[in-house]
């Protein structure tokens, strides 16, 4: 089927491990395309089904678009979509639709497209200037049904186990495509980190993003491979390349068996040293593979994807319900929740863009303003804290005040709840996230206030280098072995020792077998990362000793460059420890590396 | 039937927010409501019909009730028309 067609390999970068071959689908998020369509008698009724809910679908997201704009722009923003709303819903528009597609028997999407253009010529034609800008209202409302009616078909024809391929995913996109049996996710943009990739690594589906072309090169059907751990996409690959990756994926799995034998080991370095080995998780259904990784619990349990699966702030019950599940399915290990982390690219793709989101309006600061919306997740949290193993911590904290503030409002709740006589944990441990850089500064003071520290070296990498993740131009300036971000980590470590509390790491450096010797010896207490890679970090953690890992710290400490540092900490493994590196780097030394054939 | 003639008195003429102003309090009566002009009709529950009229201040505009609450949903209608659409 694809044997005529040449073969093309693409690199883009590794953003979630592991290797797939299957075929494409090439998916279409951004602009919508509208073809004629003849109904069949059974389909018209059905065609009316679905505008009647792409047009609630569409209103939902534009409602909510408004009680943004009038809460966080002005009225006249606000105005703006609730005129949209209107467009919408208008009675002629509707009842034109629905006739023509009872007369007509074309597809709605055609007959919308249709019907608006007519509206716009109207407008477009008028002298008045403020109605001729109107046509932009109707284009985005407009844009907002056709997507809407089309996204339903779109997934609902994903069938069979594909690779996705398109120009960007969305988080929602990612967790919306796993729960059909994807194989992989191949984009045109996007880094390592951002919130996509970091799903497809939970949900151990490869992705290889930054490819820049993917989505015009490739249609629906060619056969791909996907190599997630070196970043390449392999378009109608030669028999010669599948039979090379066939015998890899073999390879992968025995492996991975291979390590499974290492669940029930603690995590102890030779000479004694224990530590935390816990996994970063979201979905409830992740649990079962977490367990079988051998970690101590979750390290950080991300709560946004209750408001991203909803499209709104879930109910204090719906969060209580999904927080003691995952209490009691995790039963006797810990589970650390972290409170919504909502914007920077964590939102909806309905929601209103800051200029910059990552310095905008996210984490606590949203959490701040919405006090009602807090105070239930912080019940939610406290109610299912019953068995006494569950932690709290609060992202994005930059200074004393806010982390005051939130405490102050965690202690009113723990009031309302003792009054109401509902039972919770009264030493549930409190944490903040040191991700913000100001954090770092003032950790002396911060340590005061609660009970851990947990590192987030994602955001704290991207806002010490200012160097936005997602952005490919400058995803190498993304470097988390700078001597920036490890005096920054060290320091953060000894403050915390300094005052007694432990200190976690739950950014992706956690699971990058190259740093583990680094975090080790500067003291590190928790790992916390994806759980596919647990077993690869405890083999290391094992192999080791405390004393070697401090060693390794103060010489990387030393070092002045990125570059410098990563090469010592390799080759530092390569000399004392080969067998690990053979293991667990699996550094064949790339063949695909010599011959980016055409492109 | 009810029908009235009017003429648009505020500055603006029936511009975004006038017009969603006219549908939305056209929208609480059952009464249909049908505004023309030049022999131009368009349905007044429709905010893109309103729109396409193009009425701007000066423009004379024939209003048309037709159903059970006719009466009041024209004084209501009228009453947006007199006061201008709070914009006089």
């Amino acid at each position: 089927m694809s044997a005529d067609k040449k073969e093309i390999v693409l690199k883009g970068l590794p953003a979630s491990g592991g290797i797939a071959i299957g075929p494409a689908y090439v998916y279409e998020r951004e602009e919508v395309y509208v073809t004629e369509r003849v109904l069949t008698g059974e389909e018209i009724e059905r065609e009316i089904v679905l505008l009647q809910e792409a047009v609630k679908r569409s209103r939902d997201e534009l409602e909510k678009i408004v009680s943004f704009a009038s809460e966080k722009l002005n009225e006249e923003a606000a105005r703006i979509f609730e005129n949209q709303i209107m467009m919408l819903e208008d009675v002629e528009l509707h009842k034109s639709l629905v006739r023509r597609i009872r007369e007509e028997k074309k597809n709605a999407d055609f007959l919308i497209q249709n019907e608006l253009e007519q509206y716009k010529i109207l407008l477009e034609s008028s002298e008045d200037e403020f109605l001729r800008e109107r046509v932009v209202d109707m284009d985005e409302v407009g844009q907002r049904l056709l997507r809407n009616l089309q996204r339903k078909r779109l997934h609902a024809t994903v069938e069979g186990r594909h690779v996705i391929v398109a120009q960007q995913l969305s988080p929602a996109d990612t967790i919306l495509f796993s729960r059909n049996d994807v194989l992989g996710y191949a984009t045109d943009l996007g880094g390592i980190t951002s919130h996509a990739a970091i799903l497809a690594r939970s949900l151990k589906i490869p992705a290889v993003t930054s490819l820049q072309i993917v989505s015009q090169v490739v249609e629906t059907g060619d056969t791909l491979i996907i190599d997630g751990q070196r970043g390449y996409l392999i378009v109608n690959p030669t028999e010669e390349h599948k039979r090379e990756y066939e015998y890899k994926i073999r390879r992968i799995q025995r492996l991975e068996r291979g390590l499974a034998g290492l669940v029930d080991l603690p995590c102890v370095t030779r000479d004694g040293h224990k530590v935390e080995l816990s996994a970063n998780a979201e979905f409830v259904d992740e649990l079962d593979y977490v367990l079988t990784q051998g970690s101590k619990g979750i390290g950080l349990y991300r709560t946004e994807h209750l408001y991203l699966a909803k499209g709104d702030f879930p109910s204090e019950q719906e969060q209580y319900l999904e927080y003691s599940e995952i209490a009691h399915i995790m039963y006797p290990q810990t589970v650390i929740f972290r409170t919504f982390d909502i914007g920077g690219d964590k939102l909806l793709d309905t929601d209103i863009p800051e200029d910059n989101p990552f310095l905008g309006w996210r984490g606590i600061r949203m959490m701040l303003d919405k006090p009602d919306i807090f105070r239930q997740q912080l019940r939610a949290i406290l109610r299912a804290s019953t068995m006494k193993n569950i932690k709290i911590m609060f992202p994005m904290i930059s200074g004393i005040m806010e982390i005051r503030t939130v405490l102050e409002l965690l202690e009113s709740v723990k009031q309302e709840l003792r009054r109401q006589r509902v039972y919770f944990d009264e030493h549930m441990e409190t944490g903040l996230m040191i991700e913000v850089p100001s954090a770092i500064f003032v950790a002396d003071e911060l340590a005061l206030e609660v009970d851990f520290f947990s590192i987030g070296t994602n955001d704290l990498v991207q806002y010490l280098m200012a160097v936005d993740r997602n952005n490919e131009l400058i995803a190498d300036l993304f470097q988390e072995f700078h001597p920036a971000v490890l005096r920054a980590l060290k320091s953060v470590i000894d403050t915390g020792h300094k005052h007694g509390i432990w200190v976690g790491m739950c950014g992706e450096m956690a699971g990058n077998p190259l740093a583990t010797m680094l975090l080790l010896g500067m003291g590190l207490d928790e790992f916390s990362m994806v759980p596919s890679v647990i077993p690869e970090v405890k083999k290391i953690i094992r192999s080791v000793t405390y004393e070697e890992a401090k060693a390794v710290a103060d010489k990387a400490l030393s070092i002045p460059t990125s570059m410098g540092v990563r090469t010592y900490l390799h080759d530092y493994l390569s000399d004392k420890h080969p067998e690990l590196v053979r293991e667990i780097f699996n550094n064949e030394e790339g063949e695909l590396d010599e011959q980016p054939h055409t492109s | 039937m009810i029908e009235r003639e009017v003429v648009i008195r505020n500055r603006s003429g029936l511009h975004t927010r006038p017009a969603a102003a006219l549908v939305k309090t056209a929208a609480r009566f059952q009464a249909d409501f049908f505004v023309s002009k030049d022999g131009f009709e368009i349905n007044g529950k429709s905010i893109i019909g309103v729109m396409t009229l193009a009425a701007e201040q000066g423009a004379k505009l024939s209003l048309r009730f037709d159903g059970v609450d006719e009466e009041d949903a024209a004084k209501a209608i009228l009453r947006l028309f007199e006061e201008g659409f709070g914009e006089i």
